[in-house]
């Protein structure tokens, strides 16, 4: 798969896929039906409770087989059904970054190396090569640096870094990133954006769920839009957003995209394709401009 | 149900949020022990964690939580915590067993937990704290095993004396405090145990 | 509110290991540990404090000329208030029907106490030495790793280290959340129920988080192979040797606890 516009086979398949979690009184996820494909960063987003993160623990393996749940339809991960025995294979298989970023961690360690090689020793690698894999690890998210700092010292943002870096370190192809910046200040939310950058450039296949748009557009191949734990709309950002009113309430529209629609239905002739930053805005508006005075 | 049978089996006790949580049973026994000594009470509160482990987790979870905060405790702060491991194990155990069958479910019936908490403490802390400690703790309570060992009781009882008067008053806030926090958590955080055994 | 302004620093005093290369650092960590129980036990042989008092100085000696007096230091701050508790109760409050060796009105002081007293403090001193000697020369990991080699499931280990590192993180966060509180003026003169409650509602919210967050460490374990079968390495090599003297100074044990409790 070279891009993402022919995928071939869908790593997961949901098929109107129900949970119901053992203390709610409604789904989380209702009558789902949406496939996920390899090499792409699909962003998952959705108003508080609109079931995106479900659908990331779902994707990681940890629903329900770890969190428990009344399951309808059916939902398969790189061929592995989340509702059987053989569920923590998913789980083995992708890695999972969560919002906070210090829960996440082991708390069991004392430097950042430790924390990154935690995983590898329950693999039973050979020390020579977890040493290898966590020092690359570490290099790809800048801290190898602070290899031997102990992990409750770090920022936000290297907290997360090192969370990428662990599941790096593991290898794994797929990553979800349960809304990796909500709890990060700006510089932080910057270190995490630039990293995915740069995840996606090396092709990792990354499930991001984010509530704030704004800041992933640029590198976002796909847009799933989840409401009520309902898909309400799915697609390139870029089209999904050209017309961005039926969304308004479900997502939080980025300020660049609202600019960019108001100037549009005031007749400005700035193309059918909704900016995926505020530099892509910046210049259909010269390019406007420069119709304008010509 | 089938979570309360899971949690009294020792083979399907200890889930990974079952060992998740031991740590933090840790800490909270800890920091009830640091309470005590911030505001000079004649108490111990040093079980806050057990206690409410084994009311979300049940009894053998309970247990090692006990057990290790002691060895934590005597390997990383003060050794000579680690003989009283006993003690906050089988606390764990009797807190986890009658939470398991409703001790829980009405004020009534927790008095009962706490008058079984501290018959547990007696039974099994006087034999290390006389026999390995000569009766002495080396906090505030020795002060009431003192009074009564100036008036001419033995050291066994005068510890059993000792305890008779603190450790009810330590049960009490230990419980009060222990569902206090479980308060605090929302249910979908708590394991299934806990969501079978705990009334509010 | 001096006395608990101290009480919080004293809870930061970190934990017990120190970062050094004396041969006591070089000893196999599970040698140290076994070495712990025939010592104390030792300790326990006949009901004078000869036996204690050589082990304590002996060891007491090795320590200070292995450079590792900090560890002497440590253990006589845990035990001296238990040493106090001990000469009061038993040397002075306990009554006995032998003659007091000296008495001042009501206070008198009993030879038979003081030797009680002296034994047991020995006694304790020569485990709080050991157990601290072994442990202050070890670090946590390299400990947890060894422990997993002889068979120790790696899930106690997890719980053991995640305890051993929650444990001064809580006690910090709570010192801070309480400093925070005093510079704002904590509410000292209140009652005592009125003080209590003040400070369990300063503190719930850290407990409570903690609580709520076992859920996502919980999957960020599985995530990281906390459930896989297998066996397992350590980035740490930790070099397996030792095991007949371990077994030795244990075995050594049993005849010792037989000795101290017919002796």
């Amino acid at each position: 798969m070279v891009s993402g516009d022919r995928p071939t086979e869908p790593f997961a398949r949901f098929e109107q896929f129900s949970i119901t979690y053992d203390t709610a009184s409604t789904p989380s996820l209702a009558g789902l039906t949406l496939d996920l494909y390899g090499d792409q960063l699909t962003l998952v987003t959705g108003p508080s409770g609109s079931g995106k993160s479900t659908l990331g623990r779902v994707v990681a393996g940890f629903v329900p087989r770890l969190l428990g749940g009344k399951v309808g339809g059916s939902a398969r991960i790189l061929d592995h059904d989340v509702d059987a025995e053989s569920a923590h294979e998913i789980t083995e298989s992708i890695g999972m970054v969560f919002d906070n970023p210090f829960d996440q961690l082991t708390a069991a360690t004392r430097t950042v190396f430790d924390e990154a090689a935690y995983a590898l020793e329950n693999e039973g690698l050979p020390p020579a090569e977890i040493i290898a894999r966590v020092l690359s690890a570490l290099e790809s998210v800048g801290l190898a640096g602070i290899a031997g700092q102990h992990p409750r010292r770090l920022s936000g943002g290297q907290s997360q870094r090192l969370a990428i870096a662990c599941a790096l370190a593991q290898q794994k192809p797929i990553l979800v990133l349960d809304d990796p910046t909500s709890q990060l200040d700006p510089t932080g939310t910057a270190e995490v954006v630039s990293m995915v950058r740069k995840l996606r450039r090396d092709h990792a296949t990354v499930v991001l769920i984010a509530q704030d748009l704004s800041r992933w557009l640029e590198i976002t191949d796909r847009l799933v839009v989840l409401d009520e734990g309902r898909l309400a709309a799915d697609g390139r950002p870029a089209s999904l957003l050209a017309d961005p009113g039926p969304l308004a309430g479900k997502i939080l529209i980025p300020r660049y995209i609202a600019i960019w629609a108001e100037l549009r239905s005031r007749g400005m002739g700035l193309g059918d394709h909704a900016p995926r930053g505020t530099d892509q805005l910046i210049s259909s508006l010269q390019a406007a401009v420069r119709v304008g005075r010509s | 149900m089938t979570a309360i049978k899971d949690a009294l089996r020792f083979k399907t006790a200890f889930t990974t949020a079952a060992w998740v949580l031991i740590p933090v049973a840790i800490g909270i026994n800890l920091i009830g022990r640091t309470f005590t000594q911030v505001l000079n009470l004649p108490l111990f509160l040093d079980t806050i964690g057990t206690t409410m482990a084994a009311f979300l987790a049940g009894p053998w979870v309970a247990a090692v939580a006990g057990v290790l905060t002691n060895l934590v405790i005597g390997l990383t702060l003060e050794a000579t915590s680690i003989p009283f491991g006993i003690v906050n194990a089988a606390l764990g155990i009797v807190a986890g067993y009658m939470a398991a069958h409703g001790f829980l479910r009405s004020t009534g019936k927790v008095i009962w937990l706490i008058v079984a908490l501290t018959v547990t403490t007696i039974i099994t802390a006087t034999p290390i704290v006389v026999l390995v400690f000569e009766g002495v703790s080396g906090s505030g309570v020795d002060a009431v095993t003192g009074f009564f060992v100036a008036s001419g009781q033995g050291m066994v009882e005068s510890v059993i004396g000792q305890q008779l008067l603190t450790s009810p008053g330590d049960k009490v806030i230990t419980v009060l405090l222990a569902f206090a926090l479980i308060k605090g958590v929302p249910a979908r955080y708590r394991p299934p145990f806990a969501r079978e055994v705990v009334p509010f | 509110m001096e006395a608990g302004t101290n009480t919080w620093s004293r809870a930061r005093v970190a934990a017990l290991y120190e970062i050094g290369n004396t041969w006591l650092h070089r000893v196999h960590p599970l040698t140290k540990l076994a070495a712990v129980l025939p010592l104390s036990v030792a300790g326990f042989a006949g009901d004078t404090i000869r036996v204690p008092a050589v082990l304590l100085l002996a060891a007491v000696i090795t320590l200070l000329v292995s450079r590792l007096g900090s560890i002497v230091l440590k253990s006589l701050r845990l035990i001296a208030p238990m040493t106090f508790a001990l000469f009061v109760i038993h040397g002075v409050v306990r009554p006995y029907p032998s003659e007091p060796i000296a008495s001042w009105g009501p206070i008198s002081i009993n030879a038979e106490g003081l030797a009680l007293a002296g034994t047991t403090a020995a006694r304790l001193a020569v485990f709080v030495v050991a157990v601290t000697a072994a442990m202050a020369t070890v670090h946590p990991k390299i400990f947890a790793t060894a422990l997993i080699q002889r068979g120790v499931s790696h899930k106690l280990a997890y719980a053991y280290l995640a305890g051993a590192e929650l444990l001064p993180e809580m006690r910090l966060r709570a010192a801070q959340i309480l400093d925070a509180q005093q510079s704002r003026g904590f509410d000292t003169r209140g009652s005592l129920p009125r003080r209590f409650r003040t400070l369990f509602a300063l503190l719930k919210p850290l407990l409570v988080s903690s609580l709520i967050g076992v859920e996502m460490r919980t999957l960020a374990l599985e995530s990281r192979g906390f459930s896989r079968v297998g066996t397992r390495t350590s980035a740490a090599e930790v070099e397996d040797r030792g095991r007949v003297l371990q077994r030795l100074l244990l075995a050594a044990a049993v005849p010792l606890i037989v000795l101290a409790v017919v002796w």
